[in-house]
């Protein structure tokens, strides 16, 4: 009974001899800090909000949450960007409308997803993540986010506008190989340097 | 905490993160997949990670900073190990992913801005002190919302001396024979002190200044001139000479364990915030060697596990700094040669012994310097152990040597070694009075004797 008793008290970390107590950090002094399970619980929150607005059957939510699960455990792996993809695929197979406000929150949510989980990447549960380091992220954020969101409210104008304009897609396609031309330029210059 | 070192290593080697080349390819294939089922609110899922993407690649870093890791000046609390991180940063490098290890301790973890330079302090928390190999770090800059990664680096750990933290004490014994003509402490000896000794007939070598005029107006016509009122001899007050003590410490450091009994073999280490014995020895010998030498005594340092004498006795502050040193750098050194005689130590020294009493090469030497006429006072300064976890065989080990210990210290009690528990527990696991009442009793009970 004793035993037993003791054991319990173990189990519940109750009454620890002091070599069986955890071993103490190193403190890095930071300034002021988040812990990086807090992003990584937001991580967790914002999937599970793009994920609540395709509940159409229950596999979906199951493979959803399965996926969840996987983006919590690996963010520092392709699997958030396979997320963001089945997201995506939902919004294509069950949301036509071009004005649905789900489309805008996907556009929210996704690029959200992948930022907190590119920032905090590698990092365990327990360390911590200095506040400033996360300005810059928020305000290249903002402005991408907005300028998105204004094409993508332009988009579904035109496409709610029934318009017929084959040269949007000559456009988009010429405008993707500048893109890639100028960048592969500037990188090269880059590594020049 | 004198210990400096610096190490750093420049080195540039810039790539795409997982998480950015999957969002990248997501991105094109969102935009595609948009395209191909003419579906523009699925191509705009796609345009942020691409616009991310060449924002982030246009303003890459193309080189890398350097991080520089030094310890800290001084120690501001007893405990606490401080070290530096010296950020030199180069344009475009946004942050810098540490992980900072000790010894006993588990990796600190941390993201932290590097867009400008910056210190960055480390620290740890020990019960441990001596010389201590520690804040090994690796780290990694980021950049682009860390979506661009530089390849890991590492530091490697750097040694620092932690010194051993002092014990305010307030009274403590002496020697039994004060030699010296000056001191804080009153000899049995007339001379040039302040308490006094008697009143003396002026003899030549006596100062002016110390006649005593009422005594020779008293005693007028009572010396050799016998005619009444006439002052025939002078007296003078005498007072008790002053002395200084002499103090040995005597460090054992020949062996080194933690309160846990199940690490006294070589497969376990004691925690990290766990004081050895031979913490518990420089905390004593630091404590008591910073009240002696406070009180304008001389006090040495010997250490058995070592040949030479590391401190011959000396007064002063400078003394004080380099006991502490020497006390902190003092460890178990392999198998320690055997001394066959006792060390000679000065005589009419107050010998203080620092051991485990585990062995009885120390117990014998103290035996000795009692039989020669020093004073001795033995500190044990086993910490309180626990045999939780120990199998039969273990358990059984360590009766028989408690047993042995037990009566190895009952022989240097009765051989008139007076005796100290530092960590407050008797051997045979009683609770001992504390190291203040225990020093202020034996204070006491040999003033008499000066």
């Amino acid at each position: 009974m004793r035993r037993r008793r003791e054991r319990l008290l173990r189990t519940l970390r109750i009454n620890r001899p002091a070599a069986e107590r955890p071993l103490p950090r190193v403190t890095i002094n930071t300034g002021a800090y988040l812990p990086a399970w807090v992003l990584r619980l937001l991580i967790g929150l914002v999937g599970l909000g793009c994920l609540a607005m395709f509940v159409v059957h229950p596999a979906i939510v199951v493979l959803g949450l399965a996926g969840l699960v996987a983006v919590l455990v690996r963010p520092a792996s392709i699997v958030p960007a396979l997320y963001a993809l089945g997201l995506a695929f939902l919004l294509l197979a069950t949301t036509p409308d071009p004005f649905a406000a789900a489309g805008f929150l996907l556009l929210l949510g996704i690029h959200l997803l992948i930022i907190l989980c590119s920032v905090t990447a590698e990092l365990p549960l327990v360390a911590r993540v200095e506040l400033t380091v996360l300005a810059r992220p928020a305000r290249r954020f903002v402005i991408i986010q907005l300028s998105c969101q204004g094409l993508a409210l332009a988009a579904a104008w035109l496409a709610g506008a029934d318009q017929t304009l084959p040269w949007i897609g000559v456009v988009a396609v010429a405008g993707l190989v500048v893109l890639v031309w100028t960048l592969a330029l500037r990188l090269r210059m880059a590594d020049a340097d | 905490m004198a210990d400096q070192a610096e190490r750093s290593e420049p080195h540039s080697r810039w790539q795409l993160g997982v998480v950015a080349s999957s969002a990248a390819i997501l991105g094109v294939v969102l935009v595609l997949s948009g395209i191909m089922f003419q579906r523009t609110n699925v191509v705009v899922l796609g345009i942020p990670m691409l616009l991310n993407l060449v924002w982030n690649l246009a303003h890459r870093p193309t080189g890398s900073g350097r991080l520089t890791l030094s310890a800290a000046e001084m120690m501001r609390e007893p405990g606490l190990v401080e070290a530096k991180l010296e950020l030199a940063t180069v344009p475009g490098v946004e942050n810098l992913q540490l992980r900072v290890g000790a010894p006993g301790h588990q990796l600190g973890v941390a993201l932290v801005a590097a867009a400008h330079d910056r210190d960055i302090g480390v620290s740890i928390t020990t019960a441990r002190t001596g010389q201590r190999s520690m804040f090994h770090t690796e780290w990694g800059e980021s950049a682009a919302d860390g979506m661009l990664l530089n390849h890991p680096r590492f530091i490697p750990a750097i040694m620092i001396t932690v010194h051993p933290a002092t014990r305010a004490l307030k009274t403590l014994p002496l020697p039994f024979r004060l030699p010296g003509l000056t001191g804080a402490h009153d000899s049995r000896r007339a001379g040039e002190g302040g308490d006094l000794h008697d009143v003396h007939v002026f003899t030549p070598g006596a100062r002016l200044r110390r006649i005593d005029w009422r005594v020779t107006a008293r005693r007028a016509g009572q010396g050799s001139s016998g005619r009444p009122g006439e002052i025939g001899e002078l007296y003078v007050r005498r007072t008790f000479a002053t002395a200084d003590a002499t103090i040995m410490l005597v460090l054992d450091s020949r062996d080194d364990v933690g309160p846990d009994v199940g690490t006294w073999d070589d497969a376990n280490t004691v925690r990290e915030d766990q004081a050895t014995s031979l913490d518990i020895a420089r905390e004593a010998a630091a404590s008591l060697a910073r009240h002696y030498l406070d009180n304008g005594d001389r006090v040495g340092l010997e250490d058995v596990g070592r040949l030479r004498r590391p401190a011959p006795p000396s007064g002063g502050r400078a003394q004080l700094h380099r006991l502490v040193h020497h006390l902190a750098v003092s460890q178990p050194i392999g198998e320690p040669t055997r001394r066959k005689r006792a060390p000679r130590l000065p005589s009419g020294a107050l010998i203080i012994v620092f051991s485990t009493f585990l062995d009885d090469d120390m117990a014998n030497f103290a035996q000795s310097w009692r039989r020669s006429g020093h004073r001795v006072l033995a500190v044990d300064v086993l910490p309180r152990l626990t045999i939780r976890g120990l199998d039969v065989r273990q358990r059984t080990a360590w009766r028989i040597v408690r047993m042995e210990r037990v009566d190895r210290l009952r022989d240097l009690s009765s051989s008139g070694v007076e005796l100290i528990h530092w960590e407050g527990e008797q051997p045979n696991g009683q609770p001992a009075p504390s190291v203040e009442v225990a020093m202020a009793a034996l204070a006491r009970a040999r003033r008499g004797r000066r």
